[in-house]
Formats: C-alpha cells, structure tokens, sequence
C-alpha cells in the first residue's frame, strides 16, 4: 500500500479535488483509499469516456479533476481526449492501469496494450509509464497541467505487487 | 431560453448550439462542438462542482450515443441540473436521418429506469413552458422529454473558437 498512499498524497498536496473512476483490479486500494478521502469528491463511471466529458464540466466548473482507470479505457476515450480537451484546451490527469503489459493474463488486454504508446504518440498526447517507483510523477503532471493538456500516467501493475 | 436568466446552459453539438447563439448569446452558454453524446455528461461535471443551476440541451440522437449517462446522473443526483431533450427522433445536422426514438425506443423510461424519478414529457409549448417554469424554481434533479418536429433552422457557425467559447465561460460562471 506505499505506493498507493504516496500516489494519494501526490494528488492531495496539488489539490486535485475531483476524480471519476471505474474499477479494475490492478488499482483497487488506490481506489478504495481515494475514495475515503473528503476533499476529493470521486464519481463512478459507467464508461469512460462519459469521464472525459464529467471532467470537462467540473474543470470550466474551477475544480482540478484526475480520471482513475484502467488503459484499456482509453481506447474508448480518444475522440474525446480530442474533440473536448485538445479542442477547447483543457488540461486532464488520466491515471491509468496498464494493461496487456506486465505479466498480463487476460488476452484480450494484450493488443491494445502493446498498441497504446503509438497511438498516444500520433495523438501527440504527453504520457510516462511506471514500473517500479513514482519519482517522475509530480513533475510530469505539473508541467503538463500548466501546458493545458490531457496527460497521461501508465501505472504498471509491478508498481502494486506485494515486495 | 426566455426563461433562462442566471443559469449555466449546455448545449449538444450542432444545430442546436447554433440555434441557442443565434436565439440568446450569453457568457454562461458553453457550446459544444464535437464529442456528440456528451453533453449530458459535460452538464453533470458541471452541477457537481459549483452551485448555480445547470441546464442541459441535449438530443436523441446524442443521448442514445450516452445512455449510461443516464445511471450515473440518476445515482448522483445534483439537485441543481435540468435535463431536457429535444427529441426530434433523428439526427437532425447530419440531414434528418431517423433515429431508434422514430422506433420503439422511448428516452423518458429510459431515464426513469435508470433511477430519474422526476422525468416528464412535453408536446407543445404550453407544457414546455410549464415544465421549465416550475423546475427552475425547484432543487431537484428533473428529465424534461420535449418531442419536437424535425427540420432545424439554418443558422451560421459559431464564430467564436473553442478556446473563446471556453474562457468566456469560465470567467462568468461563479466557481465553487
């Protein structure tokens, strides 16, 4: 659970207050710890790219939103990663499970997954994979919020094994 | 729109959005420009995040596009958004092709199935009148299922980019 706290106190010192999420099982006690926080109002999703859309709105709205998902989520979200946030502008933390990557068992996970980094690279959309420490995260998400952008964080799972 | 006075409006893409800019433009109109389907969603974020009133021009052929939004508006219940549909039951700025609302689909069971309890169907402008009226002065989340007749008036692009349409926005809603 270290990583997960550090990741929760990331988001609370940059005073991320809203988040949307939908549950996948690499990230279920970073969900669970977030979802106790009472500064951070976290709203489930029923698809995530309806979360793209909910952000929007709390973002013109002056909170600071971050998406909780897992990567193959994505793939459902890119028109509006495009049309919304590269359109009108609107910088967005999109936390991401990565699947079909590390010891994934689930075949299906498997073709987006090693497509994912080329596709966010024509999108032209700021990404870092994690695998075993979180160091580049505050930084990268910083600069990237002040650029106006949807960025994106690739949690590996081997971030969340038990050491 | 005559009804509207200090309340944040969101409107579906096309059509729609340029009808609102032609009929009333104000600052606390956020139009959108693609992304169909997801300005019940945009509308959500927003009456989560600050208290005015949000009212949300959506259509059939967006909504059908983003039914599990409906779930999700009804589980979190803001009191302060107004969902109203024009269902004109086809896909108006892309030439009037039907839509399953022309079929067997209704929006309004869709919403109340979905757990929205106060839903409501208007079929003339008398309704329609008396619908908005009293869910303006109420704190409660509402579904408004206005059917209206195909054929949309021609009206211009909106001539202001995404990025004016945005700040403008931001800078007349209250935050918070």
């Amino acid at each position: 659970m270290i990583i997960e706290k550090k990741i929760v106190n990331i988001l609370k010192e940059y005073k991320y207050n809203f988040g949307v999420t939908l549950p996948c099982s690499k990230i279920n006690n970073l969900s669970n710890l977030l979802k106790k926080e009472k500064k951070i109002h976290i709203v489930q999703l029923t698809r995530e790219e309806e979360g793209i859309g909910i952000c929007v709105g709390s973002y013109l709205a002056g909170k600071k939103p971050f998406m909780l998902i897992q990567s193959s989520g994505l793939g459902n979200s890119f028109n509006a990663i495009a049309s919304l946030l590269n359109t009108y502008r609107i910088p967005l933390l999109i936390l991401a499970s990565y699947r079909g990557y590390y010891k994934e068992r689930i075949s299906a996970q498997i073709p987006l997954g090693l497509s994912l980094p080329g596709m966010l690279d024509a999108m032209e959309i700021p990404f870092i994979i994690l695998d075993k420490c979180i160091d580049d995260l505050e930084l990268f998400c910083q600069n990237k919020f002040v650029d106006k952008v949807p960025h994106i964080v690739l949690l590996s799972p081997e971030l969340f094994e038990n050491v | 729109m005559e009804h509207v006075d200090e309340e944040i409006v969101v409107s579906n893409i096309g059509d729609p959005s340029k009808e609102i800019f032609h009929i009333m433009d104000r600052p606390k109109n956020f139009y959108m420009l693609g992304s169909l389907g997801l300005v019940s969603s945009i509308s959500l974020g927003l009456a989560l995040s600050q208290k005015r009133k949000v009212i949300c021009f959506d259509g059939d052929g967006s909504l059908l596009m983003n039914l599990g939004s409906l779930a999700t508006i009804a589980n979190q219940n803001p009191n302060n958004l107004i969902l109203i549909v024009l269902d004109n039951g086809c896909y108006g700025t892309t030439g009037n092709q039907k839509s399953y609302t022309s079929g067997l689909t209704n929006l309004s069971d869709v919403a109340k199935g979905c757990g929205i309890k106060n839903t409501f169907i208007a079929k003339n402008k008398t309704q329609l009148n008396n619908e908005i009226k009293k869910w303006l002065k109420r704190n409660k989340l509402c579904f408004i299922h206005v059917y209206i007749r195909p054929d949309n008036l021609k009206f211009a692009n909106i001539p202001l980019t995404p990025i004016e349409i945005k700040n403008r926005f931001v800078n007349n809603i209250n935050r918070g």
